[in-house]
């Protein structure tokens, strides 16, 4: 009976020394264990799943501390680059060119992030400057140069270059877009301001603002007959104050017409833009899916 | 075997730390996250409670570390995210009076927010659930600045009354409620003498052109009319009296709604500064 008992406890005393030591080791080392190198970085891509960028970028900036990793740079320019801090992002896609296996995807990357900022001078250098041979995302690239084209006042290059690199299902949508850039319905300022010089009120109807018109032709006709009425009547205080006012508002009247042309006109360059970039945001500006980011 | 028993008993309590260590990380992780948040390090605090959520297997911290994330964004102004977290915490509070608490704060953002609307529904839904005096007490309070953010002057006051007759957000609605000019009577007294609304709302010099363009314009067209000038009457009239005459009460009307706007502002500013109860 008292073997039994000593194996017994000497059994269950090596279980519990086992146990605990390995136990004390996480109790001691407890509030670095959530902070070492592999928690930080699975913290950093559960917030980054999130969305949670910022704190992402501080996770992943302390394990870089650590250990250089290509795909953690990558990840930091991506959540500063959805941030919309652009500048940032490209600093760090800068980090990657040389890089074995992201350097294409970086230079994907800068060129988007510039287009994103607006500068698509610079895009179309990038894109020039690269060899279509040694970069497997050069028709992402390609797609974003000719958009370029799109959203600024430079010569639309030839449609058959543009589509492409578009699939069929794009294609249409894009033509949609090209012939919308090239033809935008624009009102002319000159051919306005002649109408309402003629007839005033004509130069707002043109531009398609018929109320206006119409009360601008209302009012120029009575304040003339009030002027050309008074002088007839020899008053003549009244007339010319009558003969001002509808000097003014004949001269109101061909400004108004210009102006009516030059909103109508920035109108359709607006909603231009703006449709275009809700197209490339529709189609995530023609960004390849980057699985590696999941793991 | 008794003995065996016995040993395994022994065994099993002695190697019981095993949990409570491991538990005492997690707590060691709240306790940093908490002294943050105490610190008012709220970027900080948010990330710790965010790690805690994220490696506490037990879930034992799902209400406080959420609802403290919730109250972290809430002082940061990113009403959005703390309601996000307020309702994680709601659904994992342990009691009905965590759940309540929880509630309380969500209205307390949607006032902050200025989406006083759902404040109010929601405040209606917390009534028809909670009903002791305290509560009830409460739920009207947070009705009143509700009301005040909306700009429900009257009701805040009654909200406010229902608590106690003499409570001073009350009182301050009161002053409001005296203080604020009647758009309809500003708006009334110039369609009858141009340029008295502009006078009742404080803007003089504004209601004397007013009253002056008035004359003025109507003055020619009576003498129009007088001198068989039809034409003339009716084109003075309508293009240059009439549009000053409609001016006139037009800007009786913004002054009126204008000048309540400030007042409203300076008693929220007031609130703000000067009252030392709690605020959303």
């Amino acid at each position: 009976m008292k073997v039994n008992t000593i194996k017994y406890f000497t059994v269950f005393q090596i279980i519990f020394v086992l146990l605990n030591s390995n136990l004390i080791g996480q109790t001691t080392a407890a509030p670095t264990n959530y902070f070492s190198i592999r928690n930080r970085l699975k913290f950093g891509n559960d917030l980054f799943s999130q969305k949670d960028y910022l704190r992402a970028i501080d996770e992943y900036q302390a394990v870089l501390k650590k250990m250089r990793s290509d795909t953690l740079l990558f990840k930091i320019g991506y959540s500063y680059e959805q941030m919309k801090c652009f500048p940032k992002a490209n600093s760090f896609y800068q980090k990657l060119l040389n890089s074995k296996s992201l350097s294409e995807i970086a230079k994907f990357e800068i060129l988007k992030t510039n287009f994103l900022e607006g500068n698509y001078g610079k895009v179309k250098t990038l894109h020039i400057s690269q060899d279509s041979s040694d970069n497997a995302y050069y028709p992402n690239e390609a797609k974003l140069f000719y958009s370029t084209y799109m959203l600024d006042q430079n010569e639309l290059p030839d449609s058959s270059n543009y589509k492409l690199w578009f699939n069929e299902a794009t294609q249409s949508e894009v033509m949609k877009f090209y012939r919308r850039k090239i033809n935008p319905g624009y009102k002319s300022e000159t051919l306005a301001a002649v109408l309402s010089t003629v007839v005033p009120g004509l130069g707002k109807i043109y531009v398609g603002e018929t109320g206006d018109g119409i009360t601008a032709f209302l009012f120029n006709s009575i304040l003339g007959f009030l002027a050309y009425d008074n002088f007839r009547a020899h008053h003549k205080l009244r007339a010319w104050i009558f003969t001002g006012l509808t000097a003014l508002f004949y001269g109101g009247n061909i400004y108004g017409s210009i102006s009516a042309a030059q909103i109508y006109n920035a109108g359709i360059r607006f909603n231009f833009d703006k449709d275009f970039k809700v197209f490339l945001n529709n189609h995530n500006y023609f960004s390849p899916k980057y699985y590696f980011m999941n793991k | 075997m008794l003995n065996s028993i016995k040993y395994m008993f022994i065994a099993i309590v002695l190697s019981s730390p095993l949990r409570v260590f491991a538990q005492e990380q997690i707590d060691i992780q709240y306790k940093y996250a908490d002294s943050l948040f105490e610190n008012q390090q709220l970027f900080d605090a948010i990330t710790e409670f965010k790690r805690l959520l994220f490696f506490d297997k037990e879930e034992r911290y799902l209400f406080d570390a959420n609802s403290k994330i919730g109250l972290s964004y809430k002082g940061g102004a990113k009403y959005n995210n703390a309601i996000f977290y307020f309702k994680k915490a709601e659904k994992y509070s342990h009691s009905e009076k965590q759940k309540y608490q929880t509630a309380v704060q969500i209205i307390r953002v949607n006032i902050l927010r200025g989406t006083t609307e759902r404040a109010l529904q929601l405040l209606n839904s917390l009534e028809r659930k909670y009903k002791s005096p305290t509560e009830i007490r409460e739920i009207n309070y947070w009705r009143g600045w509700a009301f005040m953010f909306a700009d429900r002057w009257e009701e805040a006051d009654s909200s406010f009354a229902r608590i106690n007759p003499n409570h001073p957000l009350k009182k301050i609605c009161e002053e409001v409620i005296d203080n604020k000019y009647s758009v309809t009577f500003a708006k009334l007294i110039s369609y009858i003498l141009p340029g008295v609304g502009q006078f009742y709302t404080g803007h003089f010099v504004s209601g004397l052109m007013s009253l002056s363009w008035n004359i003025f314009w109507g003055y020619l067209t009576v003498n129009a009319f007088m001198n068989d000038r039809v034409f003339d009457g009716m084109a003075i009239g309508n293009l240059l009296w009439f549009r000053f005459y409609r001016g006139n009460y037009q800007n009786a009307e913004k002054f009126a709604v204008q000048k309540n706007i400030s007042i409203a502002n300076k008693a929220l500013r007031k609130v703000q500064l000067e009252y030392k109860g709690v605020k959303p």
